[in-house]
């Protein structure tokens, strides 16, 4: 097995979840024949281009410090980590402005538990672990505060803060949930800087205490009480979501080299290592005691993930696009609901997410499959998508989405080739045969372009997915036995959120110095609507926060009522400006991008073969587009290469209003 | 954007043309690759159509000649009939003008 460069221990699934929500290629890894656990590998890359660490996320069977020092034993020997860290929540103890949700970095860990039990009572003999001094440097220098942006989960209402903050400091560890302020001030007597207790550090230090190839520790934790009588749950899911986002941020500031993978992987006995099939069905995916556990978009990921690849067998990609956000803001509500009706076995077969054009169906049905992967709660996932592209005239109906060719591509996906040459009786009892032999997630993306109507194909598709479910997108809603979900735009505080998350990723400084009145007025003029949300952001690198509200108020922003022509005319008013901005070589590339698949896009090869624009030009016609939203970035699934593509509705703009060639 | 109206349409045609002949070249180029057929499937159709859509007969019977093979051995039915069906269609009319020149 390849070491890793962290591994992160975690005591609640919550807590588990929040960071691996935020890892990058995602896997579930687990060796019943050697240990309990559930493993989740990923990577988290930073600025240098293809640095990344490899990381591995493990939460505990229970709370407490024989079990994160259990946990912590299991984790060394099967991944060798060079840093372990503990990340989670705990309670507070007043210092200063302390608050809720705040993060703690604990610059040493002191297990309070030990004592000396003498006859006028017990005698405390505390243990200190100091912090990775290493670690502790980097954090020290690590003074980037938008990680606090990254919280992607509601601030509770009763914050004394609008923000969380950072803080270093002791933490004291032992096996007992403090609820008493007694207590808290009893400890707080014997270590006057305390700032927080929590109930598993003391383990993971004790753990790692004889093991000479590890670097150090670091307990990084979120406020989620104040170990007092008031202690709730309340703050729980926003505090570990808060150490989540400072972890990540802090390690996306590579505060230590990460390892040399070719280096490794040459002292890595090939038997050693982990075997990777590329499965008709799946593209390159994992074989773990005889069941699939994850994908790799492409083989070249999976060799650079340092996995072993198999070449036997003739690669087929999955379907699926690629990610096109970092992290999704202000979904977790609706994200859960869809994963609930998914989990249960005696709900709905179908689940429906509808809402107007950009704002978000997609990629929320991309974070639907890698959180019900994450549980396994499918053994595959079929990808179906209907085409995007406006019909141009009629030869463009060639290709479009029927229960016919949704029944060819689960065949085909599924690895059954012959499915869409048989006969519609036939072909219906064999895809009734794959669908019924494993738990397949079938997703049925843009159902509004489908040919025929989206709840007959709906409809038809329901009494073939026992045991598996249909995850479906449209712009229309659903109708019949349909789990429906209908998507609006993001509420005020995700969308000030987004914007935030946006301008940081774009750099745009202007954000910095806008008000919380002009953030509510762009959040309530875009309708909330990500699409429009980012068009606005982009707008702002060019224009004054003025001319950008100015232009939003001739614009009607849309709502959960309004119709597909009065959305399309508030897209094409937000779009109308961004193109007014544009340089000529910009407006070139734009045009000469609106001939690509929208959502699948072009390499930067193919974009120069069509645009013609020089080399130079394009690089930094690329830039411009990707800066007003334009143009989304992703990686292809299985070229290993970057791919630019529109969305459908910049595309729709681009094809009518520019060029003009739409009926 | 009113005044350039015409430059615009002219970059959207020329871009159209660059466009339809790169993925033409790429398919002749990956016709036996069929992962980089399977990822570019969706230009590739576009491409088809413009193809269509100019009545570059040729170009039709080109990408045919490239592709019809993946669609037949991966599972793409539907695809090898329609296509099929047009560049044949698309041959029927380059004979007919050999015939007739």
């Amino acid at each position: 097995m390849q070491p890793v460069d962290f591994a992160i221990i975690t005591a609640l699934a919550k807590e588990a979840q929040a960071v691996v929500s935020r890892l990058e290629q995602p896997t579930t890894r687990r060796f019943e024949a050697e240990d309990i656990r559930t493993y989740h590998y990923g990577t988290i890359s930073f600025q240098a281009p293809g640095q990344f660490y490899r990381v591995v996320v493990i939460t505990l069977p229970n709370m407490g410090t024989v079990s994160a020092a259990n946990a912590v034993t299991d984790t060394i020997a099967r991944w060798s980590p060079r840093f372990v860290l503990m990340v989670g929540i705990a309670g507070g103890i007043p210092q200063g402005d302390l608050d809720l949700g705040d993060v703690v970095i604990a610059d040493q860990v002191v297990g309070y538990d030990y004592g000396k039990v003498t006859e006028s009572g017990i005698q405390p003999r505390p243990r200190v672990y100091p912090a990775s001094a290493l670690l502790l440097d980097r954090i020290h220098n690590f003074w980037d505060n938008a990680w606090e942006q990254q919280v992607n989960v509601a601030r509770p209402v009763n914050a004394r803060r609008p923000i969380s903050k950072r803080w270093v400091g002791p933490i004291a560890s032992g096996n007992k949930v403090i609820a008493s302020t007694e207590f808290r001030n009893q400890l707080l007597a014997q270590w006057p800087k305390l700032l927080a207790v929590e109930m598993e550090a003391e383990g993971v230090f004790g753990a790692i205490f004889d093991r000479p190839h590890i670097r150090g520790a670091l307990v990084i934790r979120g406020i989620c009480d104040m170990a007092d009588e008031r202690k709730s749950d309340e703050w729980q899911e926003y505090a570990a979501n808060a150490a989540a986002a400072f972890v990540v941020a802090f390690l996306k500031s590579s505060p230590v080299e990460p390892i040399d993978a070719s280096a490794e992987e040459r002292q890595t006995e090939p038997s050693q290592k982990y075997h990777i099939t590329i499965n008709e069905a799946h593209g390159v995916v994992i074989g773990d005691q005889a069941h699939i556990v994850q994908r790799f978009t492409s083989e070249p990921v999976a060799r650079e993930r340092g996995f072993e690849v198999a070449s036997s067998s003739p690669a087929q990609f999955m379907e699926i696009p690629g990610k096109t956000y970092r992290t999704l803001i202000g979904r977790e509500p609706i994200i859960g609901d869809i994963i609930a009706a998914l989990r249960d076995p005696g709900g709905k077969w179908l689940v429906g997410i509808d809402g107007m054009g950009g704002i978000g169906k997609t990629a929320m049905a991309n974070e639907v499959i890698d959180r019900s992967q994450a549980e396994h709660l499918f053994d595959m996932v079929v990808w179906e998508s209907a085409p995007k592209l406006e019909r141009l005239h009629d030869t463009q109906a060639i290709g479009g989405l029927t229960f016919d060719t949704v029944l060819d591509g689960i065949g085909r996906q599924l690895g059954a080739l012959d499915v869409p040459k048989l006969k519609s009786q036939d072909k219906e009892a064999r895809v009734r045969t794959l669908l019924h032999n494993q738990r397949v997630l079938v997703v049925l993306d843009n159902l509004e372009t489908a040919h025929e109507s989206q709840n007959e194909i709906a409809r038809r598709l329901q009494p073939f997915l026992n045991p598996g479910k249909a995850l479906m997108t449209s712009r229309h809603r659903f109708k019949g036995d349909v789990y429906a979900v209908h998507l609006s735009g993001l509420d005020e505080t995700s969308a000030i959120r987004f914007i935030y998350q946006e301008a940081e990723e774009k750099n745009i400084s202007r954000i910095k110095v806008a008000e919380q009145s002009e953030f509510q007025q762009i959040a309530q003029s875009t309708g909330g609507s990500p699409l429009a949300l980012k068009l606005v952001v982009g707008q702002l690198g060019h224009l004054s926060l003025d001319t950008v509200l100015n232009q939003l108020s001739k614009i009607r922003p849309p709502d959960s009522d309004t119709n597909e022509d009065d959305y399309l005319l508030f897209y094409k008013g937000i779009f109308f400006s961004s193109w007014q901005i544009l340089s000529d070589a910009g407006k070139q590339l734009l045009i000469s991008m609106a001939h690509f698949a929208p959502g699948v896009g072009g390499t930067s090869e193919a974009i120069q073969a069509t645009s013609d624009l020089a080399n130079d030009v394009l690089t930094r016609s690329i830039d411009e587009l990707w800066r007003l939203s334009f143009l989304e970035i992703g990686e292809s699934p299985s070229l290993n290469k970057l791919r630019y593509y529109l969305h459908a509705l910049t595309q729709n703009f681009i094809l009518s209003d520019v060029v003009q060639i739409l009926k | 954007m009113h005044v350039a109206r015409k430059q615009i349409q002219q970059i959207y045609l020329d871009s159209r043309h660059r466009y339809v002949g790169y993925y033409l070249r790429y398919s002749e180029e990956s016709t036996h690759l069929a992962y980089m057929l399977e990822q570019e499937l969706a230009n590739l159709q576009q491409a088809f159509h413009w193809a269509i859509e100019d009545n570059k007969h040729e170009l039709v019977a080109r990408f045919w000649e490239a592709i019809g093979d993946f669609f037949w051995e991966h599972g793409y039915w539907q695809n090898y009939l329609e296509w099929g069906e047009t560049a044949l269609n698309a041959i029927r009319q380059l004979g007919r003008r050999e015939t007739e020149a």
